[in-house]
């Protein structure tokens, strides 16, 4: 199923729901584009142009890890962007060119930052941690094949948000970002045997949700 | 029918290329002998 999954990304029309969001804020608000010294907190000239080159093509896989991992638009918009500025900081310590890896762990980190902040104003309860049991009775084939053919990408993403944590970020990882078995146990700091057996129950939970596999024996 | 249980992880990592290509033969010549893993990779792919 690797590749099939439907990333979010970031619509023209998402704001940052008027809160001060830091230098930068806009529909689009991707550091390097513009001309420099307009949206950034004026960094050097070298490091706008790193920005742009290294980090911009990878700000829509920020943006949707972030919103699978947080499971809300509003909260996903502000961990994506704390995560760009602090990746805008940190640039110094990127080595090597696996960017996106580097970027989607600080995007990690930001999102059980402000977990751990317990961030109140946002309402991500438990709703789709306890929706567990359901799983759809309907279609023997590819029933995830159709959602995406009928354009009901909305019923995957919900289908994803339903699994919990751990599976869910493995999946996102991999299935979504494309990401190594390797690269996904080192940013989520898990073992790679533990990285295998959280991507194989995942696929499971949501092949259930989707009603492509049989449920759990 | 469902997978040989200490199969299915080796079946994710056989789908997701992320075996050598020896470990991928034995896992893939294991599959051809059994309808529960043909089941379980076709479904994961």
């Amino acid at each position: 199923m690797s590749g099939r999954l439907i990333p979010f990304r970031k619509g023209p029309t998402s704001q940052a729901r008027g809160r001060a969001v830091g230098p930068v804020s806009g529909p689009r608000p991707t550091l390097g584009g513009a001309p420099a010294g307009t949206a950034t907190p004026s960094p050097r000239p070298i490091e706008a142009s790193r920005f742009r080159d290294l980090i911009a093509p990878h700000i829509d896989a920020a943006y949707s890890l972030a919103r699978y991992l947080a499971r809300d638009p509003a909260a996903a918009e502000d961990i994506a962007q704390e995560a760009l500025m602090k990746a805008l900081r940190a640039l110094d310590t990127l080595r090597g060119d696996a960017v996106r890896p580097w970027l989607l762990t600080i995007v990690r980190n930001t999102y059980f930052d402000w977990r751990r902040r317990g961030d109140e104003r946002l309402v991500t309860g438990p709703a789709a941690e306890v929706a567990f049991a359901t799983t759809p009775d309907t279609a023997q084939e590819s029933a995830e094949t159709g959602l995406i053919r009928r354009g009901d990408v909305e019923a995957l993403r919900t289908a994803i948000a339903d699994i919990p944590e751990p599976f869910r970020e493995a999946l996102v990882l991999r299935d979504l970002e494309e990401l190594s078995y390797r690269q996904v146990a080192e940013i989520t700091g898990a073992p790679l045997g533990t990285v295998m057996s959280r991507l194989s129950r995942a696929r499971r939970l949501l092949g259930e949700r989707l009603g492509v596999m049989e449920a759990a024996s | 029918m469902s997978a040989c249980p200490d199969k299915v992880l080796l079946l994710h990592a056989l789908a997701d290329n992320e075996l050598d290509a020896k470990s991928a033969l034995e896992v893939e010549a294991h599959v051809a002998g059994c309808a529960g893993c043909t089941a379980e990779l076709a479904a994961i792919r």
